[in-house]
């Protein structure tokens, strides 16, 4: 009986947060508009980058520095065929936009004097003109110091470091440990970002339910505790729902993206195939098994649980959202806390500091993922952490339970933490 | 048959008794008013008798079952506080509510559908709450405290925001509940509602009972102290008859109040036939707004 009401509760918020006016807007415009925002700069700067169109001159004393320079782009830069002084005439009646001056002692000395009638020219401008003189001048120095560049190339050559591990059954395999870390970084940050965004909403829907008073006609119906966990659940398959939905776009929008367009217009052509797939095969795909995808399943859904459910108890001791920010602060910094330690379990796994912050419970659902992939744990590790994740599931929602009892029957003035452990005890 | 017997009800918050020692009995198949002014421990006693508090000590005891969350299904509740989803659409409302009182999904349904033709509103139906006048949502609400068709019903102020042919549709259908067996607990603060609807009432003040019982026998228990009286002649002579107060008079009525230990009204008559030209004499129940008034009144007088 009590089990189908749960159900009940669980679809109807399911469904309540899937037609929400917020839901579809984040499922659905949210990437689009996550995209735009990626792309539009790029846009921008093509667009701003055509209309450069100067008139530079280049004055060389040297005679074989400019050409490099003209090179570099010739619809602004070209060979001053004035001296010095007709240049600065030609500037200052505004005939030409500029010019660069380059004295005999540059070579030595660097300094390159760049006129313009208008001034400055902009940073972009000022960087591309200094890096392709740095290249020039620098090869000119070595070249007069005699150094031959084909040896300064083999010096400057880099250097790869071919990771392997071997197995306990012998098996040399190539380790794809840095690849694995960033999935790990993926996973751990996916959590993060899903327990702040769901717990955000555990934490509205338990408020607009109090402040619209339906929490007296439903308690009437059912136990507190089922209106909690039905509630926690049916938001959080109302997420796993969007994060689907979003694992698939990227996918499908990886593959167009991937493989040639007419691949896609006009059905798979064999040669275009074979393309595809070397495209594929470049980007090395790292082994992830099945226990790893379970872990990541298992912190996000214990993590998820014991957020969630510290949410649903803040809600239900406050009137209106504006009351909870105090209350929810502790809750939230929690979860923001491990991602300062992220950067350094990647690079370092096995130290101390990354070890024991791991096995925090608070902190397991964003920085096990992590340790998982980065580093291949020992199982007796994991089953601890695990473990210590069921307690701290069973006792956040239990101690959550007690409070929302109280609380979501409670109005009138914002309870202290104080109160709220007196409730924890109170509750019966 | 008593539906609901509660017995010594005791409940705390924190210090504060809401419900001090509290017992009382509601019989099957009438109306029972729970009345008591604001603060008086109406609403926590309430909730315990639908299990969302419990009690501290004492015992409720519904359809002869101490109180547990099956009974819930049994018990139809519509709080003083409305309760709706603004934005869910309104017999998606109805379903769902329905069916956290344990009805299959076709049977709320069809339920919630015969109950918004039968209060008018069905046109509604597809529209979401906070497109409602209020006296529509209140109907959304009714509906969704008896749709499930429990035998016990609590109606908390359940007329308020109805315009007076609403009231009375509602009222009306709260009659034919009754003579269809359900039992019935109305609170409310209008007096008159009480005096035509409740068979029983229950007077808590201060978490405590000050006044229970029979509802014309309640009043019975008030009256007779109060006279009024028609008459042709000079009003001055109530005024010299000992024992007699004047409550309220007109050129040719009187009200009075009279002390019993020192004159009973056909001593009165007597005197009076004498000295006036009586047309009518009246021994009158005072109202149970007058009741309601001096009980609470004399009590907080006597605890300050």
């Amino acid at each position: 009986m009590s089990n189908s009401k749960i159900m009940t509760i669980i679809s109807h918020e399911y469904m309540l947060k899937l037609k929400s006016k917020g839901f579809l807007i984040g499922t659905f415009i949210a990437p689009v508009l996550m995209a735009a925002l990626m792309i539009l700069p790029t846009f921008i700067m093509m667009a701003t980058e055509d209309d450069i169109s100067k008139k530079i001159y280049v004055l060389d004393e040297t005679g074989i520095l400019y050409n490099d320079i003209v090179q570099s782009d010739t619809a602004i830069y070209s060979k001053s065929p004035y001296n010095l002084d007709e240049l600065k005439e030609k500037t200052q009646n505004q005939e030409i936009d500029g010019y660069i001056y380059m004295p005999s002692n540059v070579i030595k000395e660097g300094k390159v004097e760049v006129n313009t009638s208008g001034g400055g020219g902009g940073i972009s401008f000022i960087q591309s003109l200094k890096s392709t003189l740095k290249s020039t001048i620098r090869s000119e120095r070595l070249k007069n110091e005699g150094i031959d560049l084909q040896t300064l190339e083999d010096a400057g050559k880099g250097i790869e470091i071919i990771t392997k591990k071997i197995s306990k059954e012998g098996k040399v395999e190539e380790d794809n440990n840095e690849i694995l870390a960033a999935v790990g970084f993926i996973f751990g940050f996916a959590n993060y970002f899903l327990m702040l965004m769901y717990g955000g909403m555990v934490l509205r829907a338990v408020i607009d339910e109090k402040a619209n008073r339906i929490i007296e006609v439903i308690a009437s119906s059912v136990k507190p505790f089922d209106i909690m966990f039905g509630k926690i659940v049916g938001i959080g398959l109302a997420g796993l729902t969007q994060v689907m939905f979003w694992i698939i776009m990227s996918s499908v929008v990886l593959m167009i993206g991937l493989s040639p367009s007419e691949t896609v217009m006009s059905g798979v052509d064999a040669e275009q195939m074979q393309q595809a797939q070397v495209l594929f095969g470049q980007i090395p795909m790292p082994d992830i098994n099945i226990w790893m995808i379970f872990g990541f399943l298992f912190y996000f859904i214990t993590g998820y649980f014991i957020f969630a459910s510290l949410y649903a108890a803040i809600g239900s001791a406050v009137d209106q959202e504006q009351d909870a920010q105090q209350l929810q602060m502790p809750v939230t910094m929690i979860i923001i806390l491990p991602m300062m330690f992220l950067a350094s379990m990647i690079s370092n796994p096995e130290s101390t500091v990354a070890v024991v912050a791991s096995h925090f419970p608070l902190f397991s659902p964003i920085l096990m993922p992590v340790r998982m992939f980065a580093t291949s744990m020992p199982m007796w590790e994991i089953a601890i952490s695990m473990v210590a994740m069921i307690g701290t599931f069973f006792g956040t929602v239990w101690i959550a339970a007690r409070v929302y009892r109280v609380g979501i029957l409670m109005t009138g003035k914002k309870p202290s933490f104080k109160e709220l452990i007196k409730w924890i005890k109170l509750a019966k | 048959m008593n539906v609901l017997e509660v017995r010594n009800i005791i409940k705390k918050f924190g210090d504060y008794y809401a419900n001090n020692d509290i017992s009382f009995d509601v019989p099957q198949g009438k109306i029972f008013g729970l009345l008591g002014p604001n603060g008086a421990g109406k609403t926590t006693m309430i909730r315990m008798i639908t299990n969302i508090l419990m009690p501290d000590s004492g015992s409720i005891t519904l359809f002869d079952q101490q109180m547990n969350p099956e009974l819930q299904n049994n018990i139809g509740y519509l709080p003083e506080e409305r309760g709706l989803y603004k934005k869910v659409k309104v017999l998606e409302q109805l379903i769902y509510f329905g069916r956290l009182k344990g009805l299959s999904h076709s049977e709320a349904n069809k339920r919630a559908k015969m109950w918004l033709s039968h209060l008018d509103i069905a046109d509604w139906a597809g529209k979401k709450v906070q497109e409602l006048s209020k006296g529509m949502q209140q109907k959304v609400q009714f509906i969704s405290t008896i749709m499930h068709d429990p035998d016990f019903i609590i109606l908390d102020e359940p007329f308020s925001g109805f315009d007076p042919v609403n009231t009375e549709l509602l009222q009306k259908i709260v009659i034919e509940l009754k003579e269809q067996g359900k039992t019935i607990i109305l609170s409310t603060h209008v007096m008159h509602q009480v005096e035509q609807m409740c068979d029983e009432m229950l007077l808590i003040d201060k978490g405590q009972v000050v006044l229970s019982g029979n509802v014309s026998e309640v009043k019975r228990g008030f009256g007779r102290n109060n006279i009024f009286i028609e008459f042709n002649g000079s009003s001055a002579v109530f005024q010299k008859i000992p024992g007699v107060s004047i409550i309220n008079k007109t050129e040719n009525t009187v009200e009075i109040a009279i002390d019993k230990s020192i004159i009973s009204p056909p001593k009165l008559i007597r005197e009076l036939v004498e000295k006036v030209d009586i047309y009518k004499f009246d021994t009158k129940e005072p109202s149970l707004h007058e009741i309601f008034i001096e009980v609470v009144s004399k009590k907080e007088g006597s605890n300050e």
